[in-house]
Protein backbone atom coordinates (compact mmCIF):
# COMPACT_ATOMS: atom_id res chain seq x y z
CA UNK A 1 0.00 0.00 0.00
CA UNK A 2 1.36 3.49 -0.80
CA UNK A 3 0.23 6.86 -1.08
CA UNK A 4 2.30 9.17 -3.05
CA UNK A 5 2.42 12.78 -1.87
CA UNK A 6 1.81 13.67 -5.87
CA UNK A 7 -1.16 12.73 -7.85
CA UNK A 8 -0.86 10.59 -10.33
CA UNK A 9 -1.57 11.23 -14.07
CA UNK A 10 -4.35 9.39 -15.74
CA UNK A 11 -4.00 10.71 -19.07
CA UNK A 12 -2.79 13.86 -21.03
CA UNK A 13 -5.53 15.89 -23.30
CA UNK A 14 -3.57 18.68 -25.48
CA UNK A 15 -0.85 18.91 -23.67
CA UNK A 16 -2.49 18.94 -20.20
CA UNK A 17 -1.69 16.26 -17.74
CA UNK A 18 -4.88 15.05 -16.13
CA UNK A 19 -4.64 13.53 -12.43
CA UNK A 20 -6.92 11.78 -10.15
CA UNK A 21 -7.36 14.28 -8.17
CA UNK A 22 -8.17 17.06 -10.75
CA UNK A 23 -11.32 14.05 -11.62
CA UNK A 24 -12.65 14.41 -8.11
CA UNK A 25 -12.36 18.64 -8.64
CA UNK A 26 -14.61 18.20 -11.47
CA UNK A 27 -16.92 15.98 -10.19
CA UNK A 28 -17.58 18.40 -7.01
CA UNK A 29 -17.47 21.08 -9.85
CA UNK A 30 -20.25 19.42 -12.29
CA UNK A 31 -22.25 19.30 -8.89
CA UNK A 32 -21.46 22.78 -7.42
CA UNK A 33 -22.66 24.07 -10.97
CA UNK A 34 -25.79 21.95 -10.98
CA UNK A 35 -26.79 23.22 -7.92
CA UNK A 36 -25.98 26.66 -8.80
CA UNK A 37 -28.38 25.97 -12.16
CA UNK A 38 -31.38 24.82 -10.01
CA UNK A 39 -30.80 27.91 -7.94
CA UNK A 40 -30.68 30.09 -10.71
CA UNK A 41 -33.67 28.46 -12.91
CA UNK A 42 -35.62 26.69 -10.57
CA UNK A 43 -35.93 29.03 -6.93
CA UNK A 44 -38.68 30.87 -5.97
CA UNK A 45 -39.14 34.18 -4.25
CA UNK A 46 -42.31 32.57 -1.82
CA UNK A 47 -41.15 30.16 1.28
CA UNK A 48 -38.44 27.83 0.54
CA UNK A 49 -38.58 24.73 -0.26
CA UNK A 50 -35.80 21.36 -0.55
CA UNK A 51 -32.25 22.67 -1.91
CA UNK A 52 -33.40 26.19 -2.13
CA UNK A 53 -33.99 26.24 1.60
CA UNK A 54 -30.60 24.55 2.45
CA UNK A 55 -28.60 27.03 0.24
CA UNK A 56 -30.63 30.11 1.93
CA UNK A 57 -29.86 28.45 5.46
CA UNK A 58 -26.25 28.54 4.46
CA UNK A 59 -25.87 31.91 2.97
CA UNK A 60 -27.37 32.91 5.84
CA UNK A 61 -25.70 31.14 8.50
CA UNK A 62 -22.43 32.48 7.28
CA UNK A 63 -23.77 36.07 6.90
CA UNK A 64 -24.55 35.66 9.85
CA UNK A 65 -20.93 34.11 11.12
CA UNK A 66 -18.90 36.42 8.84
CA UNK A 67 -20.45 39.77 10.72
CA UNK A 68 -18.93 38.26 13.96
CA UNK A 69 -15.90 39.01 12.23
CA UNK A 70 -16.58 41.83 9.58
CA UNK A 71 -18.76 43.80 12.10
CA UNK A 72 -20.59 44.81 8.85
CA UNK A 73 -23.23 43.24 6.23
CA UNK A 74 -22.12 44.90 3.21
CA UNK A 75 -18.36 43.46 3.79
CA UNK A 76 -19.97 40.40 5.08
CA UNK A 77 -22.04 40.33 2.02
CA UNK A 78 -18.83 41.50 -0.44
CA UNK A 79 -16.55 37.92 0.95
CA UNK A 80 -19.72 35.60 0.52
CA UNK A 81 -18.78 34.19 -2.99
CA UNK A 82 -15.29 33.93 -2.26
CA UNK A 83 -15.75 32.83 1.52
CA UNK A 84 -18.45 30.50 1.21
CA UNK A 85 -16.78 29.12 -2.07
CA UNK A 86 -13.84 28.04 -1.22
CA UNK A 87 -15.97 26.28 1.75
CA UNK A 88 -18.14 24.37 0.08
CA UNK A 89 -15.40 23.30 -2.73
CA UNK A 90 -13.00 22.66 -0.02
CA UNK A 91 -15.46 20.70 2.22
CA UNK A 92 -17.18 18.42 -0.39
CA UNK A 93 -13.57 17.78 -2.37
CA UNK A 94 -12.73 16.95 1.68
CA UNK A 95 -16.01 14.61 2.01
CA UNK A 96 -15.69 12.94 -1.04
CA UNK A 97 -12.33 10.87 -0.29
CA UNK A 98 -14.88 9.25 2.17
CA UNK A 99 -17.18 8.06 -0.34
CA UNK A 100 -16.55 4.41 -1.75
CA UNK A 101 -14.30 4.02 -4.62
CA UNK A 102 -12.00 6.64 -3.61
CA UNK A 103 -8.68 5.07 -3.75
CA UNK A 104 -9.89 1.77 -4.69
CA UNK A 105 -11.10 1.86 -8.18
CA UNK A 106 -8.22 2.29 -10.51
CA UNK A 107 -6.11 0.34 -12.32
CA UNK A 108 -2.79 -1.02 -12.78
CA UNK A 109 0.37 0.53 -14.59
CA UNK A 110 2.88 -1.92 -14.52
CA UNK A 111 3.62 -3.07 -10.65
CA UNK A 112 1.75 -0.20 -9.47
CA UNK A 113 -1.47 0.27 -8.74
CA UNK A 114 -3.14 3.89 -9.74
CA UNK A 115 -6.84 5.24 -8.30
CA UNK A 116 -9.26 6.81 -10.52
CA UNK A 117 -10.10 9.36 -8.04
CA UNK A 118 -8.44 10.82 -5.41
CA UNK A 119 -9.43 13.96 -2.89
CA UNK A 120 -8.70 16.91 -4.43
CA UNK A 121 -7.30 18.80 -1.46
CA UNK A 122 -4.69 16.11 -1.20
CA UNK A 123 -3.18 17.28 -4.22
CA UNK A 124 -0.89 20.42 -3.39
CA UNK A 125 -1.88 21.83 -6.78
CA UNK A 126 -5.56 22.66 -5.60
CA UNK A 127 -4.42 23.91 -2.06
CA UNK A 128 -1.75 26.12 -3.35
CA UNK A 129 -4.06 27.51 -5.91
CA UNK A 130 -6.56 28.06 -4.05
CA UNK A 131 -4.00 29.84 -1.10
CA UNK A 132 -2.73 31.43 -3.24
CA UNK A 133 -6.01 32.96 -5.06
CA UNK A 134 -7.22 33.52 -2.04
CA UNK A 135 -4.53 35.84 -0.75
CA UNK A 136 -4.04 37.68 -4.29
CA UNK A 137 -8.33 38.10 -3.69
CA UNK A 138 -7.47 39.91 -0.25
CA UNK A 139 -4.76 42.43 -1.92
CA UNK A 140 -7.44 42.95 -4.57
CA UNK A 141 -9.90 43.34 -2.08
CA UNK A 142 -7.65 46.01 0.14
CA UNK A 143 -6.40 47.66 -2.97
CA UNK A 144 -10.03 48.40 -4.37
CA UNK A 145 -11.36 49.50 -0.72
CA UNK A 146 -8.41 51.51 0.60
CA UNK A 147 -6.83 52.54 -2.95
CA UNK A 148 -3.39 51.46 -3.87
CA UNK A 149 -1.34 53.89 -2.24
CA UNK A 150 -3.09 53.37 1.53
CA UNK A 151 -2.95 49.45 0.71
CA UNK A 152 0.58 49.62 -0.42
CA UNK A 153 2.03 51.41 2.63
CA UNK A 154 0.92 48.35 5.03
CA UNK A 155 3.68 46.59 3.65
CA UNK A 156 6.08 48.86 2.33
CA UNK A 157 5.88 52.05 4.43
CA UNK A 158 7.05 54.96 2.48
CA UNK A 159 4.57 57.36 3.84
CA UNK A 160 5.36 57.29 7.27
CA UNK A 161 8.82 56.91 6.74
CA UNK A 162 8.61 60.09 5.29
CA UNK A 163 6.68 61.68 7.79
CA UNK A 164 9.34 60.52 10.40
CA UNK A 165 12.07 62.74 8.87
CA UNK A 166 10.36 66.01 10.37
CA UNK A 167 9.61 64.26 14.00
CA UNK A 168 13.56 63.88 15.16
CA UNK A 169 15.87 61.50 15.48
CA UNK A 170 12.89 59.08 17.94
CA UNK A 171 10.05 59.86 15.06
CA UNK A 172 12.75 58.78 12.32
CA UNK A 173 14.04 55.35 14.24
CA UNK A 174 10.03 54.62 14.83
CA UNK A 175 9.88 55.31 11.08
CA UNK A 176 12.93 52.87 10.21
CA UNK A 177 11.24 50.43 12.63
CA UNK A 178 7.97 50.35 10.96
CA UNK A 179 9.73 50.42 7.80
CA UNK A 180 11.06 47.14 8.89
CA UNK A 181 7.97 45.52 10.24
CA UNK A 182 6.04 46.44 6.55
CA UNK A 183 8.82 44.10 4.64
CA UNK A 184 7.90 41.62 7.12
CA UNK A 185 4.40 41.79 6.39
CA UNK A 186 5.14 40.89 3.17
CA UNK A 187 6.94 37.65 4.32
CA UNK A 188 3.86 36.91 6.05
CA UNK A 189 1.63 36.69 3.24
CA UNK A 190 3.65 34.83 1.72
CA UNK A 191 4.03 32.56 4.49
CA UNK A 192 -0.04 32.68 4.71
CA UNK A 193 0.17 30.98 1.51
CA UNK A 194 2.04 28.42 2.21
CA UNK A 195 0.72 27.63 5.73
CA UNK A 196 -3.13 28.18 3.90
CA UNK A 197 -1.80 25.47 1.38
CA UNK A 198 0.09 23.03 3.27
CA UNK A 199 -2.17 23.04 6.31
CA UNK A 200 -5.29 21.72 4.04
CA UNK A 201 -3.11 19.11 2.12
CA UNK A 202 -1.10 17.90 4.84
CA UNK A 203 -4.64 17.06 7.10
CA UNK A 204 -6.21 15.49 3.93
CA UNK A 205 -3.57 13.84 2.77
CA UNK A 206 -2.31 12.53 6.32
CA UNK A 207 -6.09 10.83 6.67
CA UNK A 208 -5.84 9.52 3.26
CA UNK A 209 -2.78 7.29 4.85
CA UNK A 210 -4.31 6.91 8.03
CA UNK A 211 -7.25 5.21 5.69
CA UNK A 212 -5.42 3.08 3.36
CA UNK A 213 -3.40 1.61 6.62
CA UNK A 214 -6.24 1.09 9.04
CA UNK A 215 -8.51 -0.15 5.74
CA UNK A 216 -4.95 -2.38 4.72
CA UNK A 217 -4.88 -3.43 8.52
CA UNK A 218 -8.41 -4.28 8.85
CA UNK A 219 -11.19 -3.67 6.07
CA UNK A 220 -14.49 -3.91 8.06
CA UNK A 221 -15.28 -2.31 10.90
CA UNK A 222 -12.75 -1.03 12.70
CA UNK A 223 -12.26 2.10 10.06
CA UNK A 224 -15.12 3.24 10.65
CA UNK A 225 -14.04 5.56 13.31
CA UNK A 226 -11.36 6.90 11.86
CA UNK A 227 -13.77 7.23 8.86
CA UNK A 228 -16.27 9.27 11.15
CA UNK A 229 -13.35 10.96 12.63
CA UNK A 230 -11.92 12.41 8.83
CA UNK A 231 -15.53 13.41 8.36
CA UNK A 232 -14.62 16.16 10.90
CA UNK A 233 -11.41 16.17 9.93
CA UNK A 234 -12.86 17.38 6.20
CA UNK A 235 -15.44 19.79 8.07
CA UNK A 236 -12.99 21.69 10.37
CA UNK A 237 -10.28 21.93 7.72
CA UNK A 238 -12.40 23.73 5.08
CA UNK A 239 -13.79 25.79 7.70
CA UNK A 240 -10.67 26.92 8.95
CA UNK A 241 -9.01 27.54 5.69
CA UNK A 242 -13.00 29.84 4.86
CA UNK A 243 -12.27 31.26 8.07
CA UNK A 244 -8.89 32.70 7.88
CA UNK A 245 -9.67 33.81 4.72
CA UNK A 246 -12.45 35.89 5.80
CA UNK A 247 -10.12 36.99 8.58
CA UNK A 248 -7.37 38.15 5.90
CA UNK A 249 -9.81 39.96 3.48
CA UNK A 250 -11.15 41.81 7.02
CA UNK A 251 -7.86 43.12 8.05
CA UNK A 252 -7.07 43.79 3.85
CA UNK A 253 -10.18 45.97 3.84
CA UNK A 254 -9.42 48.05 7.09
CA UNK A 255 -7.56 50.83 7.62
CA UNK A 256 -3.65 50.82 8.55
CA UNK A 257 -2.57 50.27 11.68
CA UNK A 258 -2.21 53.85 13.14
CA UNK A 259 -4.33 55.67 11.23
CA UNK A 260 -7.02 55.91 13.35
CA UNK A 261 -5.11 57.55 16.17
CA UNK A 262 -3.00 59.99 13.49
CA UNK A 263 -6.56 61.19 12.14
CA UNK A 264 -7.94 61.80 16.01
CA UNK A 265 -5.04 63.21 16.72
CA UNK A 266 -5.26 65.74 13.27
CA UNK A 267 -8.97 66.23 14.24
CA UNK A 268 -7.64 67.58 17.90
CA UNK B 1 6.95 1.47 -4.28
CA UNK B 2 6.30 4.68 -6.14
CA UNK B 3 5.82 4.98 -9.93
CA UNK B 4 8.01 6.04 -12.36
CA UNK B 5 6.86 8.79 -12.96
CA UNK B 6 6.56 9.73 -9.72
CA UNK B 7 10.26 8.57 -9.59
CA UNK B 8 11.18 10.94 -12.99
CA UNK B 9 9.56 13.77 -11.04
CA UNK B 10 10.70 13.64 -8.09
CA UNK B 11 14.37 13.36 -9.42
CA UNK B 12 13.83 16.28 -12.27
CA UNK B 13 11.88 18.87 -9.93
CA UNK B 14 13.31 18.62 -6.23
CA UNK B 15 10.73 19.59 -3.50
CA UNK B 16 8.58 21.40 -5.53
CA UNK B 17 8.57 17.98 -8.09
CA UNK B 18 8.13 15.36 -4.75
CA UNK B 19 5.01 17.23 -3.18
CA UNK B 20 3.68 16.84 -7.16
CA UNK B 21 3.80 20.26 -8.32
CA UNK B 22 3.34 20.90 -11.96
CA UNK B 23 2.24 24.13 -13.54
CA UNK B 24 -0.56 22.90 -15.96
CA UNK B 25 -2.47 21.38 -13.24
CA UNK B 26 -2.10 24.13 -11.12
CA UNK B 27 -3.24 26.27 -13.43
CA UNK B 28 -6.14 23.71 -14.13
CA UNK B 29 -7.22 22.72 -10.52
CA UNK B 30 -7.26 27.41 -10.13
CA UNK B 31 -9.16 27.58 -13.90
CA UNK B 32 -11.44 25.25 -12.22
CA UNK B 33 -12.13 27.15 -8.82
CA UNK B 34 -12.99 29.94 -11.16
CA UNK B 35 -15.64 28.53 -12.66
CA UNK B 36 -17.15 27.46 -9.64
CA UNK B 37 -16.58 30.71 -7.95
CA UNK B 38 -18.08 32.09 -11.13
CA UNK B 39 -20.84 30.30 -11.61
CA UNK B 40 -22.17 29.87 -7.67
CA UNK B 41 -21.38 33.82 -7.45
CA UNK B 42 -23.97 34.43 -10.68
CA UNK B 43 -26.15 31.98 -10.19
CA UNK B 44 -26.40 31.10 -6.58
CA UNK B 45 -25.60 33.75 -4.05
CA UNK B 46 -26.50 36.68 -5.93
CA UNK B 47 -30.21 35.32 -6.40
CA UNK B 48 -30.27 34.09 -2.56
CA UNK B 49 -28.79 37.14 -1.34
CA UNK B 50 -31.36 38.95 -3.19
CA UNK B 51 -34.43 36.87 -2.22
CA UNK B 52 -33.39 37.08 1.31
CA UNK B 53 -33.44 40.61 1.64
CA UNK B 54 -36.65 41.07 -0.28
CA UNK B 55 -38.30 38.58 1.94
CA UNK B 56 -36.48 40.38 4.97
CA UNK B 57 -37.80 43.57 4.33
CA UNK B 58 -41.59 41.90 3.64
CA UNK B 59 -40.91 40.39 6.94
CA UNK B 60 -39.98 43.88 8.37
CA UNK B 61 -42.97 45.79 6.65
CA UNK B 62 -45.33 42.67 7.66
CA UNK B 63 -44.38 43.53 11.28
CA UNK B 64 -44.33 46.99 10.86
CA UNK B 65 -47.93 46.91 9.08
CA UNK B 66 -49.11 44.61 12.41
CA UNK B 67 -47.67 47.12 14.82
CA UNK B 68 -49.55 49.95 12.45
CA UNK B 69 -52.73 47.69 12.55
CA UNK B 70 -52.60 47.33 16.44
CA UNK B 71 -52.19 50.90 17.10
CA UNK B 72 -55.04 51.39 14.65
CA UNK B 73 -57.63 49.17 16.53
CA UNK B 74 -56.56 50.34 19.73
CA UNK B 75 -57.67 53.87 18.47
CA UNK B 76 -60.55 52.21 16.73
CA UNK B 77 -61.47 51.14 19.83
CA UNK B 78 -61.17 54.21 22.09
CA UNK B 79 -63.66 55.91 19.56
CA UNK B 80 -66.09 53.24 19.59
CA UNK B 81 -66.11 53.86 23.44
CA UNK B 82 -66.13 57.65 23.14
CA UNK B 83 -69.11 57.16 20.74
CA UNK B 84 -70.42 55.40 22.38
CA UNK B 85 -70.56 56.77 25.35
CA UNK B 86 -71.49 60.24 23.47
CA UNK B 87 -74.50 58.10 22.07
CA UNK B 88 -75.53 57.02 25.49
CA UNK B 89 -75.44 60.48 27.04
CA UNK B 90 -77.35 61.73 24.04
CA UNK B 91 -80.13 58.73 24.35
CA UNK B 92 -80.45 59.84 27.91
CA UNK B 93 -81.27 63.96 27.04
CA UNK B 94 -83.79 62.34 24.57
CA UNK B 95 -85.17 59.99 26.89
CA UNK B 96 -85.41 63.16 29.08
CA UNK B 97 -87.14 65.07 26.60
CA UNK B 98 -89.43 62.29 25.52
CA UNK B 99 -90.41 61.76 29.10
CA UNK B 100 -91.35 65.83 29.81
CA UNK B 101 -93.14 65.81 26.86
CA UNK B 102 -95.06 62.93 27.52
CA UNK B 103 -95.54 64.46 30.76
CA UNK B 104 -96.77 67.97 29.03
CA UNK B 105 -98.80 65.84 26.73
CA UNK B 106 -100.61 64.19 29.33
CA UNK B 107 -101.35 67.25 31.23
CA UNK B 108 -102.60 68.80 28.32
CA UNK B 109 -104.72 66.04 27.75
CA UNK B 110 -106.36 65.92 31.12
CA UNK B 111 -106.57 69.71 30.61
CA UNK B 112 -109.04 69.10 27.52
CA UNK B 113 -110.86 65.99 28.86
CA UNK B 114 -111.39 68.12 31.99
CA UNK B 115 -112.69 71.28 30.06
CA UNK B 116 -114.81 69.12 27.84
CA UNK B 117 -116.62 67.45 30.98
CA UNK B 118 -117.58 70.76 32.32
CA UNK B 119 -118.55 72.25 28.87
CA UNK B 120 -120.77 68.94 29.04
CA UNK B 121 -122.12 69.52 31.94
CA UNK B 122 -123.11 73.04 31.42
CA UNK B 123 -124.55 72.13 28.35
CA UNK B 124 -126.80 69.44 30.07
CA UNK B 125 -127.53 71.82 33.13
CA UNK B 126 -128.59 74.40 30.75
CA UNK B 127 -130.50 71.94 28.67
CA UNK B 128 -132.49 70.85 31.89
CA UNK B 129 -133.19 74.73 32.52
CA UNK B 130 -134.43 75.20 29.31
CA UNK B 131 -136.63 71.92 29.28
CA UNK B 132 -137.83 73.18 32.57
CA UNK B 133 -138.80 76.19 31.61
CA UNK B 134 -140.11 74.90 28.59
CA UNK B 135 -142.33 72.11 30.67
CA UNK B 136 -143.37 75.46 32.97
CA UNK B 137 -144.90 77.06 29.75
CA UNK B 138 -146.10 74.02 28.74
CA UNK B 139 -148.12 73.10 32.08
CA UNK B 140 -149.23 76.58 32.64
CA UNK B 141 -151.14 76.38 29.16
CA UNK B 142 -152.67 73.20 30.29
CA UNK B 143 -154.19 74.31 33.41
CA UNK B 144 -154.96 77.61 32.01
CA UNK B 145 -157.07 75.92 29.42
CA UNK B 146 -158.56 73.41 32.27
CA UNK B 147 -159.34 76.19 34.01
CA UNK B 148 -161.37 77.50 31.37
CA UNK B 149 -162.65 74.70 30.83
CA UNK B 150 -163.51 73.86 34.57
CA UNK B 151 -165.27 77.54 34.68
CA UNK B 152 -167.15 76.77 32.28
CA UNK B 153 -168.94 73.49 33.26
CA UNK B 154 -169.46 75.94 36.59
CA UNK B 155 -170.61 78.84 35.45
CA UNK B 156 -172.74 77.35 32.20
CA UNK B 157 -173.34 80.83 30.84
CA UNK B 158 -170.29 81.94 28.56
CA UNK B 159 -168.94 85.19 29.53
CA UNK B 160 -167.31 87.89 27.77
CA UNK B 161 -163.62 87.03 26.63
CA UNK B 162 -162.06 89.63 28.46
CA UNK B 163 -164.04 88.44 32.07
CA UNK B 164 -163.05 84.89 31.02
CA UNK B 165 -159.09 86.31 30.54
CA UNK B 166 -159.31 87.75 33.83
CA UNK B 167 -160.93 84.93 35.79
CA UNK B 168 -158.49 82.99 34.39
CA UNK B 169 -155.43 84.99 35.11
CA UNK B 170 -156.64 84.72 39.03
CA UNK B 171 -157.19 81.36 39.10
CA UNK B 172 -153.81 80.74 37.86
CA UNK B 173 -152.42 83.12 40.70
CA UNK B 174 -154.01 80.94 43.12
CA UNK B 175 -153.02 78.11 42.05
CA UNK B 176 -149.09 79.29 41.75
CA UNK B 177 -149.73 80.38 45.82
CA UNK B 178 -150.77 76.86 45.99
Amino acid sequence: MNVPLAAEPIAHFAGLTITNSMINAWIVTIFLVLVAAWIRFKSKPGAPTGLQNIMEAIVEFFLKTADNVTHDRARSKKFLPLVLTLFLFILLNNWLGQLPGTGSIGFWKGTEFVPLLRPATSDLNLTLALGLFSIVCTHLFGVVTLGVWRHTNKFVQIGPLLKSFTQGPTGLLTGVIQFGVGLIEMVGELARVVSLSLRLFGNIFAGEVLMTVMISLAAYIVPLPFQALELLVGLIQATVFSMLVLVFLTLATEPPHGEHTEHAADHH
Amino acid sequence: MATQTEQSTENSGGVVGTLGLKGDVFLAQLVNFLIILFVLWRWAYKPIVAMLEAREKRIAEGLANADAAGVRLKDIEKEHAAALGAARVEAAAFLQDAHKLAEDKRAETLEKARAEVNKLVADARKNIADERVEAEKQLKKEITALVVSTAELVLKDKIDAKTDASLAEKTLKKAKKK
